[in-house]
């Protein structure tokens, strides 16, 4: 005897037949028809960038740089 | 799955895109279903759904075929199921899904409520074995538990269905 088979004579022993229910509860459970396109959109999002960090270190060389051919012009003038 | 031979040539021939988007049609429904069955919340399983395949994505190029893809996959969305699980205080109520069939509402609800008493690992079991075509080995194979167990966790799942059902006569009559 499967254990389908077993399951049916103890519901039919209780009187509760809970399969048809449970059926129709979750059978035919798909994903969303955003799902895809949602995972899509995020996989062609470019990734992060370190630009804007990179334009921020250039930006404190050239001020330091400036900076210090101003002091070098100073002091040795 | 058919797809998989269609996605590992896709993959060893450099077009990493079209066999992502090969897989996330052929795994879109049942990483939803497996990540539902653990979370037992249609809007958190659609955002791990989301994270797994954006983590497979990013691991594509590390998957060098030693295990089935499917096996691969369903582990990614279990583990990314599990930090949702952590980081929550307590699991969701089951929700009644929008577009519930021919079950009037209240019937419908009733159901839902009463698997969302069962523990976490029968709830599992039941959600994943009715929206996976009541197939055993298919269950066995996303939660990747020995057939013995998803046949022994169902069969008692079922039975303290019934119990609970019985007790608040909610089961429908035999006619």
């Amino acid at each position: 005897m499967g254990p389908n088979e077993f399951d049916e004579v103890e519901f039919d022993e209780i009187g509760v037949d809970i399969d048809e229910q449970l059926m129709r509860a979750f059978a035919g459970t798909s994903a969303p028809a955003s799902l895809a396109s949602s995972v899509m959109n995020r996989v062609r999002m470019p990734a992060p960038t370190r630009l804007p960090e990179l334009l921020d270190a250039i930006g404190w060389i050239g001020a330091l740089s400036f900076a210090a051919s101003v002091a070098f012009f100073v002091i040795f003038k | 799955m058919a797809a998989d031979g269609n996605i590992a040539s896709l993959l060893k021939s450099g077009r990493r895109t079209e066999a992502f988007e090969t897989l996330l049609a052929a795994y879109q429904d049942k990483v939803f279903r497996l990540s539902y069955s653990m979370l037992g919340d249609r809007a958190q399983a659609e955002d791990a759904a989301q994270e797994s395949f954006l983590r497979i994505w990013k691991s594509m190029d590390r998957y060098r075929g030693e295990s089935a893809l499917g096996t691969w996959i369903f582990s990614i969305a279990r583990n990314v199921c599990l930090t949702t699980i952590s980081k929550r205080r307590r699991p969701a109520p089951i929700e009644v899904a929008e577009s519930a069939g021919p079950e009037p509402p209240d019937r419908q609800r009733d159901i839902f409520q009463l698997v969302d008493q069962l523990p976490a690992n029968y709830r599992q079991v039941v959600m994943l074995f009715y929206m996976e075509d009541r197939s055993y080995e298919e269950v066995a194979r996303m939660l990747e538990l020995p057939l013995g167990t998803v046949k022994t966790n169902l069969h008692r799942a079922r039975r303290q269905l019934a119990m609970m059902m019985k007790e608040t006569n909610r089961g429908p009559q035999r006619i």
